[in-house]
């Protein structure tokens, strides 16, 4: 059930009359965690166990580590939720992964196995339900809030529908003291105008550059450097709003029944620097992985070389958390190299004046904004030989610039272009001026009324004919 | 003590601008017919075609359709020369034309029509689908075509629905799935600008000679484009969903006095290469049934013309539609 249809338009507004009508915090919390429910069952019925065993497990381990006193006991407790998570995690989503992996090393020594391939079907959400469930029995662990009483609680947190399936990533801390307290609903024009701006940043601009991006990454290698450099652009933009668009999303429709989640992105694409970029993209991904993995690992407390294989080991595995797939690997260990980079070459340029200069920043910002192109290219393009075909053409241009003629028409790059360099125009004034939603929502009314029917219209007009999903479910 | 509303302070102003938006959508659905009569797009030529259709002149006496391939490939002013008597000849051919638009052509021919000459590549008679897409059929609604009782029976009679429901639809379904056009239609304000190479203004207004593409491309953008869209062919299986058609459409000629003559386009060299010879096997036999069983009129020049009668990958240029011409015109001449 995609937030951009129909359905779940009907879906919502059931939800919400139900809400009107149940009245009491109770009443409300269970009509939440019912249609949390169906809009998960939605996709496949039958992983509706799986959640609810991930919550059962953790819900119980949680109460148990509270009140166990025995560190071993404790330790062991929180061994128990993680082997289970991360075992549902890994047999889902990595197993398969796996298995090739073991075939290909097989036949590198001549031997063919005969197995039958287990074709799992990965849960939607899996990634992202699994690191709720971990964030409170972690922070249970660190006697860094209490557990809840009520498992309907519990499992209204981890099964909450605006960010089950991709996000952003719930903080127990954050979200069960949200439950405590009976919730105002709130449809204000703030509210609203954050929806649009997801659904504008989703429908119109995510989908309509991969109308273009989507059947050049399919066979990259009949293109040159021009054609290569415009697709990597549509995805750089598409990823962008795609992702951030179904954030904003979620986090409206959570203030629209009443909760509140925390931002999932801030203007990635202005980012400076490595570290700045990951303050600012998929921030609840980011700061999970802070949180629970590389300041456990000791952070940057044991000297140079220890912050180095635990920054690595941190993007390694939140490459991992993308998807099975060595290109994923590679670009989270590009993305780990970068921060590695930047603490040298932060340390080494520490006192310059010229850093506080406009051009360094800019350089800077440009600098930045092309390795995250350049990075994009493994996370997109899966085959090998594509990737790194697509990787040359990208670093050594090639001075084609044979675009019009080469069979490009049906896709309508021209348009692309348009749309691609409208929605920059318009990031660029958001991080100058502040978000258009914003200022949409301060405007007197009529000047707001009028906006609307332009939107409406231009909503008709550059709506796809087909809903396409988002590019995080599969994660 | 004024209304408090549960879902929130704003909420009536909230519906002001959800109103203001759904306002915003139902005046984009009925302006969206009337924009696309006046933005260029792809389709923009049904507009033209079908208007000169309704207005024909009487010494009108011979109508090609066809893709782009046919709107390259054959000179309706030489055609029309060499009838005898001489007379006036259309080529109504437009890019990315579907068989199914040959229906609304042969629905709208006048009287004075004697042939309708059908221009199509060999993958068009193995291709399943006898409908068209939404977009495309709107351009015929808004320009005023409205299929006669006949052509809907043709419809209905075919063997998959999706024609008839197409041409059934109301109008702002058509529109919902139209609206795409205009996206297209700034592309294509963009592309004729930047190409210079392409007649666009001829391929939009010409009955006679509509060839958009005039200038041969390097050897380097060929490969390139050979490369992008063919694949090597081994064997030809007809459709027989096309093959109900192409008789239906016979058949609705033949009623009103009037000859379909089905023409199998040239095919690039480079093309005719990369397919298998029992592919070229299967659609003569495949033409033989349809010339002796069905008694369909049918020419066949797939392998007519050389890699210089061609402009690009598949498209014929001023030397090919010259032979093109000539033996359409021959064989209307001698049948």
């Amino acid at each position: 059930m995609l937030f951009h249809t129909f359905t779940f338009l009907a879906f919502f507004t059931i939800t919400v009359a139900l809400l009107l009508i149940a009245r009491r915090h109770t009443a409300q919390k269970n009509v939440l965690l019912i249609a949390s429910a169906i809009f998960y069952m939605w996709w496949n019925p039958a992983f509706i166990f799986l959640i609810v065993f991930s919550a059962t497990i953790d819900y119980v381990v949680a109460r148990k580590i509270e009140q166990t006193e025995s560190p071993h006991a404790r330790r062991s407790l929180l061994l128990i939720s993680l082997v289970s998570n991360f075992g549902l995690l890994a047999f889902f989503k990595y197993a398969g992964f796996l298995e090739r992996n073991l075939l290909y090393v097989f036949r590198l020594f001549g031997y063919q196995p005969n197995w039958t391939d287990l074709h799992i079907i990965l849960p939607v959400g899996i990634s992202f339900y699994t690191f709720h469930t971990l964030s409170y029995t972690i922070d249970v662990y660190k006697r860094e809030m209490p557990t809840t009483r009520s498992f309907r609680d519990f499992a209204l947190f981890v099964m909450f529908f605006p960010p089950l399936v991709a996000g952003p990533i719930l903080r127990a801390k954050n979200f069960l003291p949200q439950l405590d307290t009976p919730r105002r609903m709130n449809f204000d024009r703030a509210t609203f105008f954050l929806f649009l701006r997801g659904l504008v940043k989703k429908a119109l601009v995510a989908d309509g550059l991969a109308s273009f991006a989507n059947p050049i990454f399919r066979h990259p290698t009949l293109w040159g450097s021009s054609v290569i450099w415009l697709a990597t652009l549509c995805f750089y933009v598409q990823i962008y709003c795609d992702f951030s668009g179904y954030s904003d999303m979620a986090i409206a429709l959570a203030r629209m029944l009443g909760y509140e989640l925390t931002p999932n992105f801030d203007r990635p694409y202005f980012a400076k620097s490595p570290p700045e970029f990951w303050k600012r993209w998929h921030i609840s991904l980011s700061s999970w992985l802070r949180d629970y993995l590389y300041i456990p690992l000791g952070g940057n407390r044991n000297g140079t070389l220890m912050t180095v294989r635990n920054l690595m080991l941190t993007m390694l595995i939140g490459g991992l958390w993308h998807g099975a797939s060595w290109n994923f690997v590679l670009w989270g260990g590009l993305h780990g190299a970068a921060l590695v980079v930047h603490r040298g070459w932060r340390s080494v340029t520490e006192g310059w004046r010229v850093r506080e200069t406009f051009a360094y920043r800019l350089v800077a910002m440009l600098a930045m904004q092309y390795f995250v192109l350049l990075t994009w290219i493994p996370f997109r393009v899966v085959d090998t030989r594509d990737m790194l075909y697509t990787l040359r053409k990208f670093i050594v241009f090639d001075m084609n610039f044979h675009v019009a003629d080469t069979g490009l028409g049906a896709l309508s790059p021209f348009a692309t272009i348009l749309l691609l360099g409208g929605f920059l125009l318009i990031h660029i004034a958001s991080e100058l001026w502040g978000g258009l939603d914003e200022h949409l929502a301060r405007v007197p009314l009529p000047v707001a009324a009028a906006a609307c029917v332009v939107i409406g219209a231009l909503l008709f007009i550059l709506w796809p004919p087909a809903a396409r999903p988002f590019i995080y479910f599969q994660f | 003590m004024p209304f408090r509303s549960p879902l929130g302070p704003d909420f009536t102003r909230l519906v002001i601008v959800i109103l203001c938006i759904v306002a915003g959508v139902v005046m984009a659905v009925a302006a969206t017919p009337n924009i696309l009569l006046h933005l260029p797009t792809e389709m923009s030529r049904t507009t033209v075609t079908v208007h000169a259709l309704q207005h024909a002149p009487p010494r009108l006496a011979l109508v090609v359709t066809g893709d782009s391939v046919t709107m390259n490939g054959v000179n309706a002013r030489v055609l029309g020369s060499e009838l005898k008597p001489q007379r006036e000849a259309w080529n109504l051919g437009s890019p990315g034309q579907q068989l199914a638009e040959s229906l609304f052509v042969a629905d709208m021919l006048p009287r004075s029509v004697r042939a309708l000459v059908v221009g199509l590549l060999p993958a068009d008679l193995a291709a399943h689908s006898t409908t068209l897409p939404e977009s495309r059929y709107l351009y015929y609604r808004i320009s005023g075509y409205r299929p006669s009782a006949e052509a809907l029976d043709v419809a209905r009679h075919l063997p998959a629905p999706a024609l008839y429901d197409l041409m059934t639809e109301p109008q702002w379904e058509a529109t919902l799935a139209g609206r795409g056009m205009i996206r297209i239609s700034g592309d294509l304000t963009i592309r004729s600008y930047l190409r210079r190479d392409l007649d666009l203004e001829r391929a939009h207004s010409d009955l006679y000679y509509p060839a958009p593409y005039r200038q041969r491309i390097s050897e380097e953008a060929l490969a390139h484009a050979v490369s992008l869209i063919y694949a090597p062919r081994r064997s030809f299986t007809p459709s027989p969903e096309r093959l109900a058609l192409l008789l239906r459409l016979r058949d609705l000629l033949a009623r009103r006095g009037q000859r379909l003559v089905i023409v199998v386009m040239p095919e690039h060299p480079r093309s005719i290469a990369l397919t298998s010879p029992d592919y070229y096997r299967q659609l003569a036999q495949y033409e033989q049934q349809l010339r002796n069983d069905h008694h369909i009129e049918l020419l066949d020049l797939h392998d007519r013309l050389g890699e210089l009668d061609f402009v690009d990958q598949m498209h014929p240029g001023g030397s090919g539609s010259q032979q093109i011409t000539r033996m359409i015109g021959a064989a209307l001449s001698t049948s």
